[in-house]
């Protein structure tokens, strides 16, 4: 119930269907990031059962019809834009980078665009998605052959002087980790520290002090809790209070990786550290 | 061999990217059709001779590589890195850009059936797609490309050796100019 002239709950939810349809129809907002369904769900729980008072009940049925319809606009909304999109009416008319640029490359691979006639009914159009989505998994699958196929034809290693300091400063790199490999490490911390930066704990709390028994012993740690393979950038990013703090952990995973505690893989393009079986 | 071949081979040798036409006639101080020659002659001299090292043509330049056959003898050494290490949905997603750019996230996400921002990120990330333009329409929507890394990355020349898939389905090689 609500308080003496407080507006209902379920009005205010109708003054939001409304702000979001605004957003949507500006573009502020793309329909597809917005989760329609539990929003329409929640309005209709916030409209629940009807007032007792006759009055009230008036104007509770004319806001939930008015909310109804707008929830009808959202969906509506949200179906134009999954739906193929009618040929555009620039297409060669102006000859322009844009037009060029639209050609697929390797040859029509969806066969969406260019038909002549539209989708006679909505299972026509789902079945042409589902090609063209099978299509563009089979063009994944043969990227990755290639990539494959391609991997086998190495260029000359260039030189790292980063590597090569830390070499230099840490010792050799033991036989499984490859300088290659360890070129992936310092990737994986530039990551790190760009991520850091954005963050405001990383930006204004105060350096710490570094001790690196501490270090070694927190990534020993996490590890141990962890009990099997911890992603690399996680570590540094959770662990970390402070950007210069991920380098000297960064440093720890290294010496750990370097003394043979520790052994590193690749998977799915991060970094996985783990005790050494 | 001639001066001019030596020179390509000596300057793309330091060089661990692949250096185009134009880098290259510069870096020699002579015409481009005068290099082309002097790249021919050393990619033949190269294959002829049986060298482990080839000269391939990948992202609109020319690149010494090794040859495949040599890989399990090179894996020993430096392993393999150069090939992208990337999930099924990155895969994918990189797919998709490969073959309909420009292409927006709405558009990949329509084919995909699921969001698809973690997979650009990471795309972006490795370098292998970059943002191409933003659309003059509401939202302004942004629209994605492959980069020059990721011709690199997949040994194609240019685009246009993205094969088309039915020609891929039917056996045919892969797009990158090499031998074994």
């Amino acid at each position: 119930m609500e308080a003496q002239g407080q507006q209902p709950a379920w009005m205010e939810r109708l003054a939001e269907l409304n702000r979001w349809r605004e957003r949507l129809q500006s573009g502020e907002v793309d329909p597809l990031d917005v989760d329609l369904a539990t929003l329409i769900r929640e309005t209709v729980e916030c409209f629940g059962e009807p007032p007792s008072d006759s009055e009230a009940q008036e104007l509770w049925l004319s806001t939930a019809g008015e909310a109804l319809r707008v929830a009808s606009d959202l969906l509506n909304l949200k179906a134009q834009r999954l739906a193929p999109e009618p040929a555009r009416e620039d297409e060669g008319t102006g000859g322009d980078e844009a037009a060029v640029a639209d050609e697929p490359a390797g040859g029509d691979l969806v066969g969406l665009d260019d038909q002549d006639e539209a989708p006679s009914d909505a299972l026509d159009v789902l079945a042409r998605r589902a090609e063209a989505y099978r299509r563009f998994k089979e063009a994944a699958r043969l990227l990755e052959e290639q990539a494959e196929a391609w991997s086998r034809h190495q260029p000359r290693q260039a030189p790292s002087a980063l590597l090569e300091t830390l070499e230099r400063v840490l010792g050799p790199w033991p036989d499984d980790l490859p300088p290659a490999r360890a070129e992936r490490l310092v990737e994986a911390l530039a990551k790190v520290l760009d991520r850091t930066r954005m963050a405001d704990r990383a930006r204004h709390a105060p350096s710490p002090g570094f001790d690196w028994e501490e270090l070694l012993g927190r990534v020993r740690r996490r590890v141990d809790q962890a009990g099997g393979p911890v992603d690399l950038a996680e570590l540094l990013i959770q662990e970390a209070r402070h950007r210069t703090e991920v380098i000297g952990l960064f440093l720890a995973v290294l010496e750990l990786l370097r003394v043979g505690e520790l052994c590193l893989t690749e998977q799915d393009g991060n970094l996985w550290i783990q005790r050494r079986s | 061999m001639s001066d001019e071949a030596a020179a390509c081979e000596a300057v793309l040798f330091a060089t661990a990217r692949p250096l185009s036409l134009e880098e290259l006639a510069r870096a020699l101080g002579a015409e481009e059709e005068r290099v082309r020659q002097a790249l021919e002659e050393l990619r033949r001299l190269l294959d002829e001779t049986g060298r482990g090292i080839q000269l391939v043509e990948v992202a609109e330049g020319f690149q010494l590589v090794t040859r495949a056959r040599f890989f399990g003898a090179l894996r020993r050494v430096v392993g393999a890195v150069r090939r992208p290490s990337l999930s099924a949905a990155a895969m994918e997603t990189l797919a998709i850009v490969a073959y309909r750019q420009p292409v927006s996230r709405a558009e990949i996400e329509e084919l995909r059936g699921v969001n698809s921002e973690a997979a650009i990120s990471t795309l972006l990330e490795r370098g292998l797609i970059e943002v191409a333009h933003r659309a003059p329409t509401p939202g302004r929507p942004v629209y994605y490309r492959t980069t020059r890394r990721f011709l690199e990355m997949f040994g194609l020349r240019s685009l246009d050796e993205l094969p088309p898939l039915e020609a891929w389905g039917m056996g045919a090689g892969p797009a990158a100019k090499t031998s074994p």
